[in-house]
């Protein structure tokens, strides 16, 4: 039951994210990713309790796949799977169980006021357009695996500082830990907003426990400084091989945020030595 | 099949990847490792009598790989054991008209999946037989020599 609710809050919370960049009404697209923000919260309410109570739970989930043609159905879409977090939580009467099916039924609410929007969604249509700027063939290829890999990495980095977040004690930690989820939240949501506009949006694949679970903070820190360097070259060729100025600017500003991520990791990794 | 039809397909597999994931109690499982940089595969298998009933993969790789195991497992699930080693025959074959970090990444699922059936015939006299490791004969990239620089 406890393995149930967190997997069922985590693709509650990836399938309003996903929604939320997939439509075109950006003030409708912000509200989504507002209640998105809301399902994360719940999921580490539940894995915070779930930790201090030693129940075992898991980051795993079954794939998603965005199955929606119109905004209205995108609403149903993320109303489905609420609905099914609500059903888990009826039984239970603790002060976080109120508090969240307070939050699902509003939004819920809120959803059914939409199912009849009927603007198209574009952001599976494969268009490989963005925002008019023309691209070689081999920068657009360049570009489309770049967000393939890159969407998926961010994911990876909040599930895994996520749950970092659980296993240490020390408090500038933590704040390391969540800085590296607000700014990989930041990066997931300008890469899926991209593959969005260019009809190429998916949830990425799920992460595995043998990648989020560490034995050793240590080499876990180690390695990701060694990753995020790999991310940082990964982005300055990518800047190199898109031939458009705004595209380069773009991903030189992303650059130098992995700048800052490895002063982070390294501080990090000082603390525990 | 032309080449708007097989970037079509591919970019079908990069949204959508097939059969990723863990299978509860496997009848064989196995990985396929890149001993260069750490990348891997894991095969697992749900078999019925001779044939694949179900097949899940999962990576810690690129996307090249998830791409090339999403296609592969689509492609042997239901088929005998014979069908699908002479599969990854036809694969292995045409590594060499690869790019050098496609044919690891195909390399690196195929490997798996034999080492998934290896895994598979161990259980049936050892049911503890421990999962075998692949490792792949292809590096990612070719080394950069004097003449490549």
């Amino acid at each position: 039951m406890a393995k149930r609710l967190f997997t069922t809050v985590h693709e509650g919370w990836l399938k309003l994210l996903f929604s939320s960049f997939a439509v075109n009404d950006r003030e409708w697209g912000e509200k989504l990713y507002d209640y998105s923000e809301i399902l994360y919260r719940h999921l580490r309410f539940i894995e915070n309790l779930y930790v201090k109570k030693k129940i075992e739970y898991s980051y795993e989930r079954p794939a998603i796949t965005l199955e929606f043609t119109t905004e209205g159905e995108a609403a149903m879409f993320c109303d489905e799977v609420l609905a099914r977090i609500e059903l888990q939580l009826s039984d239970n009467g603790d002060p976080l169980a109120k508090r969240m099916l307070s939050d699902l039924g509003y939004i819920r609410k809120t959803l059914h006021r939409e199912f009849e929007r009927n603007a198209k969604i574009t952001a599976f249509d494969k268009s490989l357009k963005l925002d008019g700027i023309e691209l070689e063939k081999s920068s657009l290829d360049a570009l489309v695996l770049f967000l393939f890999e890159e969407s998926y990495k961010e994911y990876e980095l909040v599930v895994i500082y996520s749950y970092a977040q659980t296993v240490v004690d020390d408090k500038r930690l933590i704040e390391i830990f969540q800085i590296m989820i607000d700014e990989s939240k930041f990066h997931l949501k300008s890469f899926a907003r991209m593959m969005a506009k260019m009809g190429i949006l998916a949830v990425p694949r799920m992460v595995t426990q043998e990648i989020y679970r560490f034995d050793s903070l240590e080499k876990f820190l180690a390695e990701g400084i060694d990753e995020e360097k790999a991310a940082k070259e990964q982005c300055r060729a990518l800047a190199e091989a898109v031939d458009n100025e705004a595209l380069q600017q773009f991903f030189d500003f992303i650059n130098y945020q992995e700048d800052y991520h490895i002063t982070l990791m390294e501080e990090a990794l000082e603390r525990i030595k | 099949m032309n080449k708007d039809e097989l970037y079509d397909i591919t970019m079908d597999h990069m949204m959508n990847p097939r059969n990723y994931g863990k299978l509860e109690h496997p009848d064989g499982q196995g990985i396929g490792k890149n001993p260069d940089n750490g990348e891997m595969v894991i095969v697992y298998l749900k078999m019925d009598g001779d044939r694949i009933e179900d097949i899940r993969f999962q990576a810690k790789a690129c996307m090249t790989t998830i791409i090339a195991g999403s296609i592969f497992t689509e492609s042997v699930k239901g088929a005998s054991v014979d069908e699908a080693k002479e599969m990854v025959q036809i694969m292995l074959g045409k590594l060499d008209q690869m790019p050098p970090e496609e044919a690891a990444c195909s390399e690196m699922v195929a490997q798996a999946f034999l080492a998934a059936l290896d895994h598979y015939e161990a259980k049936k006299s050892d049911p503890d037989a421990i999962v075998p490791t692949h490792m792949i004969s292809r590096a990612c990239a070719v080394p950069e020599t004097e003449e490549t620089k």
